[in-house]
Formats: structure tokens, C-alpha cells, sequence
């Protein structure tokens, strides 16, 4: 499945193991609250997002600039997971790599933060918590794509066949369509306040694909699971490049979103970003079809039924 | 071709003031932050890309059934903001502070009252958000049964009313996913096991909300107007 490394005419770089895309915005400029890691060995890659909760953690902390526990906790906690992936790599493969040495290390980083004053911490109750943030994480190598993650940033795998989501949100409401009313509050999420746990999934993937990590700014201000993977097709199709194609994501992403919002890629099997196109090029067509023949409410959620087929795919592994 | 979703919230708020004798000091402090939230929450919202599809809001003053007998529990209905506006202002602004026989208040009918409201249940994204200020310490819920007046359909118990608040595993009379209960309240009983025991609560330790700073003010705005 894997290719060599290859330049295209434009100066691209698709390795079979390559970060191509890498979007990022913030709704109020310097206060975004979400982070990335994006790192590469020569044995393995990691992309992830975080998105911390400014809902709960919106204590601020002098010893942080008066940021919130939210903005704290995404950065903190992302460096603990590049501190893990590359410790880890350093001494075996993505296998040996384990959840619960990442939730310990996370845990760990996001205690020292907590021995730090809040500015003010008045506030008690269920909806207050120490640092907490979601994660998740995309990591790949020659022979495994495993994914990690806590709370409700999503990891995807687009292939030709679709959208598939490969992590699940960590809140009540699990159809992915539904979920976009909904408001619900999360499960699970990795604060300093409470244990947490991380999940972990394995895929061994045949055929050429792209993997995301994304924060809910990706996606919840899209009015359907099959808008976002036509956004990303569309941009893709549009696009030259993968730096163009950055652009136009986040053009495309800031005229909807009403939250940060973060997404990286991963595109692992393709020699370069015009055979990523082409390969896309059905699927695209097939999107756009059935975009115009869901033009009412009732039509999209008829087409979520059979489109949800593909795109859970991965859920029950 | 349309494919983004407009985020649009219904809200609705319910507030719920003690207006026993105890309040004066703070009442016209309670009163003011009251007609103050309600654009606060919006403001921050809109700020954050969320658009208000409905914005509505209802006040319960409230005081001891036994010592205030008829003016124990005084509500409202929703008011459609901003439409009604200056009718809720009125209403606000009528509440004296007076009454109220002992310390512990009837507090907790009060937040039985709000969680039963007639909430917005239009499948949108929602916020059903419950303030309760108050400067006192509430009646086992019950205390005032003996009196006529006293809601027959009320909680038997706390445990009762802990049911109608809900939880993740039993939904109760309130959105899951869309309620938020804001307590300006002391540390006191039945206040602190409210805020230990149910989900999706702020407590802000105070009277009233007397002295709270502005920090801990909009860290509750922001936590209502986000995802949590």
C-alpha cells in the first residue's frame, strides 16, 4: 500500500508518511483554546488537536498570562503527548506505545499546573473543573494507524469509500447527525480534577487514505456528517496544492464556524497531491450528486440513514 | 450549495429571588444583576458565533410558606425578550423584600417551580438555565405542607427533586444536555448538597451574589454560553 517518497513538479512532498495539512483559527485572536501536535520520526508520524473546555475551565491563572485552565490544558497536555510519542518511539514502535502511560504523563503535566493560584476560585459545583481539555491523536506507521482520544475532537479516515468517523465522542448522544442538535455535556475529558480515560483504537489500513484529527469547530457548525466530508473534497478538488488546500479549508471553515477550530492531516499511500485528487475524484462526484438531491431536511436525514453505513464503519471495532 | 448549519439556541431562563425581609440590603443588587444577565449571556454568546433563535425568561420570588402564606411563591410566565422587555423589567423591579418568619427560606420549591417550567423543547440547540439568589439557607423541602396554599404536586423529598433536575443515566423535567443551574447562594444546607450532588451546577458561595468579583461573574457567563 505504501509508496516511496516522491516530488511532484510542484514541490510536493507526499511520503508515505507526510502532515500536509494543518489548519488553525481562533475566534478571539490570542485566546484560542485550542492546540496541535504534528511530529514525524523516521519509524512512525503523530498529528493530533485538543480542544480545551472553556466551558468548565474557564478559571485564569496569573502564572499563565490570566489564560484560562481551558487554553492551560490543551497546550499542556499537548506537550505531554509529543513527549510521550517521541520518548516512545525512541525506544520501540507506535504498538508499544500505551493509553494509560499517556493519561499518566497528561496527568501528571496538568497536576503541576494545578498548584498554581487562580486568579480568583470562588466558584464550586459540577461545572467547574481544573484544566480540562479533549484530545485526540492520529499516529501511523508502515504497518498500523492507531488512534486515541478522550472527549469530543474526532479522528477520521477518508478514503475513497467515504468518511469514516474512528472515534467516538464521549457524550450520550452517538449518532453523529443527531449529535449536531444536540448540546450534550461530556462523559469524559482529561482534567486535573477528576481520573480520565483514554481511548485507544487499531486499524491496519489496505489502500491509500488520508487521516484527520479535528476539533468540533470542524464539523459542528456543518448542517450534516456528509457537509464536512464534501467540504473536505471540494477544497481538496479545488485546490493545486496542500498548502492551497490549507487555505481554502480555512476559508471555508471561518465562514461557518462559531468556535476555533483545528484540523490536521495525514496522507499516508499517495505519491503526490495530484494522484490524491484523482483518487478522490469519484467520491466527489457522488458527493456532489448527492448534495443536490438533499435539498430538504428530510432528504439529508434519509441520506445520513444510508450514508452513516460507510462512515461508522469502524465503530464497532 | 447549503451545507452549513446555522447554530442557532433557544434560551430560556428562569430566576428565582428571595424576597424575604433578610434580602434588603442586596435586593435592589439582585434586581439589577437580574435585568443584567439575561444580556450578559446573550452578548457572550453572540460574541462566540452563537446566533439566540428565542430568548425567554421568567422570575419566581419566593419566601416561607409558613409565615407568608399567600406571597410565599410568586411567579411569573415566560417573557418573550425582547418583546417584553419592559414588562419583565416591571416585574422585576416589583419585587419588595419582606417577610420570610425564620433563616432557612423555601428555597428548594422554589427550584421546583423553575425545573418544572414550561421550557422551550423545539429541537434546536437549548439552554435551560436556572439562577437562584438568594442570602439564605433553605427549609427541608416539605416544611410548609401543612399550609393550604402549599403546592400538592411539589417533591415529597430532596430526593424527589434531585429525580426532577435528572441526571446522565434518567432525564428529568430539564434538558440533559441544555440545563444549567447558577446558585448565589451561601454555603449552607440544602445549597452545598445541590451543588455537590446534581450535575451541571455553578455554585458562587455568597449572599446573593453580594461581592462576587468580576472574574468568577464571567467565568459563569462563559460557562453557560459554552459547550461544556
Amino acid at each position: 500500500m505504501l509508496r516511496n517518497k516522491k516530488e511532484s513538479e510542484e514541490g510536493l512532498f507526499l511520503d508515505y508518511l507526510g502532515t500536509i495539512v494543518n489548519v488553525y483559527s481562533e475566534k478571539l485572536e490570542g485566546k484560542g483554546e485550542d492546540a496541535f501536535v504534528s511530529l514525524a520520526v523516521e519509524n512512525g508520524a503523530m498529528i493530533g488537536c485538543l480542544d480545551g473546555c472553556g466551558g468548565i475551565g474557564s478559571r485564569r491563572y496569573a502564572a499563565f498570562d490570566s489564560h484560562t485552565g481551558a487554553y492551560v490544558a490543551s497546550r499542556v497536555a499537548a506537550q505531554a503527548a509529543s513527549e510521550w510519542f517521541l520518548t516512545g518511539m525512541e525506544w520501540g514502535a507506535l504498538s508499544s506505545l500505551s493509553e494509560k502511560a499517556l493519561a499518566a504523563l497528561i496527568q501528571k503535566a496538568l497536576q503541576a499546573c494545578k498548584g498554581m493560584e487562580p486568579v480568583s476560585s470562588g466558584l464550586k459545583g459540577a461545572l467547574t473543573r481544573d484544566f480540562p481539555t479533549t484530545l485526540t491523536l492520529a499516529l501511523a506507521d508502515l504497518t498500523s494507524v492507531f488512534f486515541y482520544w478522550a472527549g469530543d475532537s474526532r479522528g477520521y479516515l477518508l478514503d475513497k469509500n467515504g468518511l469514516h468517523q474512528m472515534t467516538a465522542d464521549d457524550v450520550e448522544q452517538q449518532d453523529a447527525m443527531l449529535n449536531l442538535l444536540d448540546d450534550s455535556p461530556l462523559k469524559n475529558v482529561v482534567s486535573a480534577s477528576k481520573s480520565f480515560v483514554i481511548h485507544k483504537r487499531k486499524i491496519t489500513l489496505q489502500n491509500p487514505g488520508i487521516l484527520l484529527t479535528c476539533t468540533d469547530g470542524c464539523f459542528g457548525y456543518l448542517n450534516s456528517p456528509m457537509a464536512f466530508e464534501w467540504m473536505l473534497l471540494d477544497t481538496m478538488q479545488l485546490a493545486k496544492s496542500p498548502s492551497e488546500w490549507e487555505k481554502l479549508l480555512k476559508e471555508r471553515m471561518t465562514a461557518v464556524a462559531g468556535d476555533d477550530f483545528t484540523l490536521l492531516a495525514m496522507v499516508l499511500g499517495y505519491s503526490d497531491f495530484l494522484h490524491m485528487k484523482q483518487d478522490f475524484g469519484d467520491r466527489y462526484a457522488k458527493m456532489t450528486s448527492g448534495f443536490r438531491q438533499a435539498d430538504s431536511d428530510r432528504a439529508r436525514m434519509a441520506w445520513w440513514s444510508e450514508y452513516k453505513t460507510e462512515y461508522e464503519k469502524y465503530k464497532q471495532l | 450549495m447549503q451545507t452549513e448549519f446555522k447554530m442557532t439556541y433557544n434560551v430560556d431562563m428562569v430566576f428565582c429571588i428571595d424576597a424575604t425581609g433578610s434580602m434588603s440590603p442586596v435586593i435592589d443588587l439582585v434586581k439589577k444583576n437580574a435585568l443584567n444577565f439575561y444580556n450578559d449571556v446573550q452578548t457572550v454568546m453572540r460574541k462566540k458565533g452563537k446566533v439566540i433563535n428565542s430568548l425567554r425568561v421568567r422570575a419566581i420570588a419566593f419566601r416561607d410558606y409558613l409565615a407568608d402564606g399567600d406571597d410565599a411563591m410568586l411567579l411569573t410566565n415566560f417573557f418573550d425578550l425582547p418583546d417584553q422587555a419592559d414588562d419583565f423589567s416591571r416585574c422585576i423591579k416589583s419585587i419588595r423584600a419582606t417577610g420570610g418568619g425564620d433563616e432557612p427560606e423555601d428555597g428548594l420549591e422554589a427550584l421546583g417551580y423553575a425545573i418544572k417550567s414550561k421550557w422551550n423543547m423545539e429541537a434546536k440547540k437549548k439552554r435551560q438555565i436556572i439562577v437562584v439568589w438568594t442570602d439564605a439557607s433553605t427549609h427541608e423541602i416539605g416544611y410548609g405542607r401543612s399550609e393550604k396554599n402549599y403546592p400538592q404536586k411539589m417533591a415529597r423529598d430532596f430526593s424527589e427533586l434531585t429525580s426532577w433536575w435528572g441526571n446522565n443515566q434518567m432525564e428529568g423535567f430539564i434538558d440533559q444536555a441544555a440545563k444549567r443551574l447558577i446558585l448565589f447562594a451561601p454555603e449552607a444546607p440544602y445549597w452545598s448538597q445541590v451543588a455537590d450532588n446534581w450535575d451541571n451546577v455553578i455554585h458562587c458561595p455568597s449572599q446573593a451574589g453580594k461581592g462576587v468579583a468580576e472574574l468568577d461573574y464571567n467565568q459563569i457567563i462563559d460557562t453557560i454560553s459554552n459547550t461544556i
